[in-house]
């Protein structure tokens, strides 16, 4: 039924059909000024966002001294001339409290009224951590106050130990631990796993790689909806009356759908280049996860138009089924935080594939060879949705 | 309200109707439903599954032990102490190449290395590295082997600090001790985090008001949309033939949006409070700021209708704006980490005002803390409404032929 490829006399080649049905779709997307926002600017504008998502780089962090004696004073310039956070006094726990629900400190210590009295009783003191419930800095803050609080603790432990032992008064203890300095005893190397070792990738550097796989998709599956249009307005059905084979047709359709997936995953890439910075590593291995990853959003686009009949539900469903698939697949935070349960549907998806294959070029100097099973699975996935799309179309088409 | 110059019915009845007929057709049509329910309850749940820590944090961990020594043995133990018991599990690792696959597989979460000599160095007086292995694609344990070989780095340092000074104050070696019998130094200050539980819910309690938010405004945007859908199909026209005010078919369309909008944040609020334990907060509060911000999405949707031409650049803008407002404003991403300018950007938003209201209610905030916000957003729906005022002919205008 397919025409062939060089066209007999009146009919058009296969060839000829299928560029100009996905010319045709380049040419609409093109001239939908407003499409090109989501397809170009949306993800790029996130990525810029959400590079500050592993916590801002200086957290500020609110102080209230309630004591004033020596001991508390000294923590709290320890606190001061740490590198990290932008320290800000209260007078009151009252002030520090409703600051740390207007955002404006991400989270605030209190040094109560005795604790210079129970250090100097030989006991322990406690210095409460007050966050903002709803924001997921508790760990953040802690870490980054820790090592004031350690030099502190250390200090201390030397006195009393030092009194103790050499059965000295605390004035002296105090001056001897003064005038001390030792080498830290033990430091931390932190370096990326193979193949290529390197300096640490943080978490938000992989924003971009995210971002181009969970947009992708969407705008992917958003274009499916044009398809159900068109179906529903008989559009496909007349242009099968043609001369020209219903393969065909699909392959313009798929053909067209592809080049405007993979146009913006490099718009992406090469955008996160330029515009933050973004390194992508192995070219060859980032082209050939968009690539395939650009042929699953080619099927995902086709089985929507397949399947749904009404452009309105359709174009209701798209967007958010691409994003929760995209939180299932890892675009949105590390899939090692979720439940064992989430993590395992999230391999379901092809996004955690693809998101997966990007963090090892990107993050880990990984090359083609390095990625071959995760690219493996996303051709499995892409030619899965397209046979599938296919034989609904087919049948939707041709009855 | 009394009916104008003779007119058959009241304008406040023609807009109840019109509004009903409206929601009648959407609910047949099943959108509004997905926009309005499902897809915010969706979304919201996965997030609440996938963050909200229903198992909490678990991870395997890979060491690779080529010391053998005590200060080795201690770094082991730290990961195997009871606080960390719920969270980690311990593999051992002949070498260095096996954990350094491990961890790039993914077989594990993070690794650690013990290289040869690492006791010998420190209790010598030196000072020694180890090496943390961590993969891009799993940052939280690669922190929590950061933060526990920090704390016993903090140990070791603590206690050779405490045996210099001891000596420093006169006393002998001997009583001085060495880092081998390990001296076990207590911690005097601690830090002590308020509000536990409270942290542990806040996962749903954000993302629910913040998911809301964000699809109150499409859910508001079928009416300004529909309204151009008539005036494309040619039922406006005949609408306005028809023996009611024109004022009532603007009302109707916007009360009809207006009721839906309400009904999808109330059943947001109802089903993540149920099945979530979401806590949004102090009800009178959540009620006036739902009610603020949904008058506000809808003003802002109408006078972005009085803008554009066709329907489909109607949507088209009505999308871009509120996909911007949604991320300035909270939806996507949390507040608190987006970077300082954006935060301020926010506030140019109604998403930003809202969302930053509920985060305060559910954080225990009473009614009075968020009346600068409600403020706010019946600041932008009168100004909205102002600006739309003098345009709306542009909207209602039937088609010319």
């Amino acid at each position: 039924m397919d025409a062939s490829r060089t066209g007999e006399p009146g009919r058009p080649g296969t060839f000829a059909v299928v560029g100009a049905i996905a010319g045709a779709n380049l040419r609409r997307v093109a001239r939908d000024r407003l499409g090109l926002f989501f397809i170009v600017v949306l993800p790029l504008l996130v990525i810029l966002f959400v590079r500050g998502q592993g916590g801002p780089d200086v957290l500020t962090v609110g102080l209230a001294v309630l004591d004033d004696g020596p001991a508390a004073a000294r923590l709290a310039e320890r606190l001061r001339a740490l590198d990290g956070i932008a320290l800000r006094e209260y007078p009151s726990i009252d002030a520090l409290s409703a600051d740390i629900r207007r955002g404006i400190v991400a989270g605030g210590l209190v040094m109560p009224d005795d604790y210079g009295d129970l250090l100097a009783g030989g006991g322990t003191a406690t210095v409460e951590v007050l966050v903002n419930p709803a924001s997921g800095l508790p760990g953040a803050l802690t870490a980054a106050v820790g090592p004031a609080i350690e030099a502190e603790n250390a200090r201390t432990a030397a006195v009393r130990y030092a009194s103790e032992r050499a059965g000295v008064d605390a004035d002296t203890a105090e001056q001897a631990a003064a005038q001390v300095d030792v080498a830290p005893a033990l430091t931390i190397d932190t370096q990326v796993a193979a193949p290529a070792a390197g300096t640490e990738v943080d978490y938000g550097e992989t924003a971009p790689s995210r971002n181009l796989v969970l947009f992708v998709f969407i705008s992917s599956l958003v274009a499916g909806v044009a398809l159900v249009e068109s179906r529903r307005l008989g559009v496909t059905r007349r242009a099968l009356a043609a001369p020209t084979g219903a393969g065909a047709i699909l392959l313009g359709e798929a053909a067209g759908r592809f080049l405007i997936a993979a146009g913006q995953g490099l718009l992406v890439v090469i955008g996160a280049a330029v515009l933050f910075g973004a390194s992508w590593g192995d070219p060859l291995a980032v082209l050939a996860v968009v690539a395939l990853f650009s042929l699953v959003g080619t099927g995902a686009a086709l089985l929507v138009g397949a399947t749904f009949s009404d452009p309105e539900q359709a174009s209701s469903v798209a967007p958010f089924l691409g994003i929760g698939l995209g939180m299932l697949g890892g675009c949105a935070w590390p899939l090692e935080i979720v439940p064992p349960v989430l993590q395992t549907v999230g391999r379901a998806t092809p996004h955690a594939w693809a998101v997966d294959a990007l963090i090892e070029v990107v993050g880990r100097g990984g090359g083609i060879a390095d990625i071959a099973p995760e690219l493996a699975i996303l051709a499995a996935f892409a030619a899965a949705l397209l046979v599938l799309a296919t034989w609904r179309l087919r049948r939707t088409l041709t009855h | 309200m009394s009916a104008a110059g003779g007119r058959g019915i009241s304008t406040l009845r023609a807009a109840a109707l019109v509004a009903a007929r409206d929601t009648r057709g959407r609910l047949r049509s099943r959108s509004a439903i997905v926009i309005a329910f499902l897809a915010p309850f969706a979304l919201a749940g996965i997030l609440s599954f996938a963050l909200g820590g229903g198992g909490g944090f678990t991870t395997t961990l890979g060491i690779a032990d080529a010391d053998g020594g005590e200060i080795g043995s201690a770094l082991v133990g730290a990961f195997r102490s009871d606080e960390l018991a719920d969270t980690v599990t311990v593999d051992h690792y002949a070498d260095e190449l096996a954990l350094r696959d491990a961890v790039a597989t993914g077989e594990v979460g993070a690794g650690l290395l013990l290289p040869v000599g690492l006791s010998e160095t420190i209790i010598d007086g030196g000072t020694a590295s180890v090496e943390v292995l961590r993969n891009p694609s799993a940052p939280v344990s690669g922190e929590l082997v950061e933060a526990v070989v920090s704390a016993v780095a903090a140990t070791l340092a603590a206690q050779r600090q405490a045996i210099a000074t001891t000596i420093a104050a006169g006393a002998p070696p001997s009583r001085a001790g060495d880092l081998a019998d390990a001296p076990d130094l207590e911690r005097a200050v601690t830090l002590e985090l308020a509000d536990v539980e409270v942290a542990r819910r806040a996962a749903a309690s954000y993302w629910g008001p913040a998911i809301a938010v964000f699809f109150v405004f499409f859910v508001v945007a079928f009416g300004p949309s529909s309204l151009l859908l008539e005036r494309e199909q040619g039922t406006l026209a005949r609408l306005h033939a028809a023996p009611i005010p024109p004022a009532a078919i603007l009302l109707g369309k916007a009360l009809g949006v207006f009721v839906l909008a309400l009904v999808s944040i109330a059943t947001m609020w109802a089903v993540t409070s149920l099945v979530f334990r979401a806590d949004w907060g102090n009800p009178l509060g959540v009620a006036l700021v739902a009610l603020a911000f949904v008058a506000a999405a809808s003003a802002t949707t109408a006078l972005i209708a009085t803008f554009a031409g066709s329907r489909e650049q109607v949507e088209g803008i009505t999308n871009i704006v509120v996909f911007t407002f949604g991320l300035l404003g909270g939806s996507f991403i949390e507040l608190e980490t987006l970077p300082e300018p954006v935060q301020w950007a926010s506030l140019l938003t109604p998403n930003g005002w809202a969302v930053r209201a509920f985060s305060d209610l559910s954080a225990g905030a009473g009614v009075a803390a968020v009346l600068p916000a409600v403020g706010a957003l019946v600041a932008f729906a009168v100004v909205a409404s102002a600006l739309t005022g003098p345009r709306i002919d542009r909207v209602l205008r039937p088609a010319s032929a």
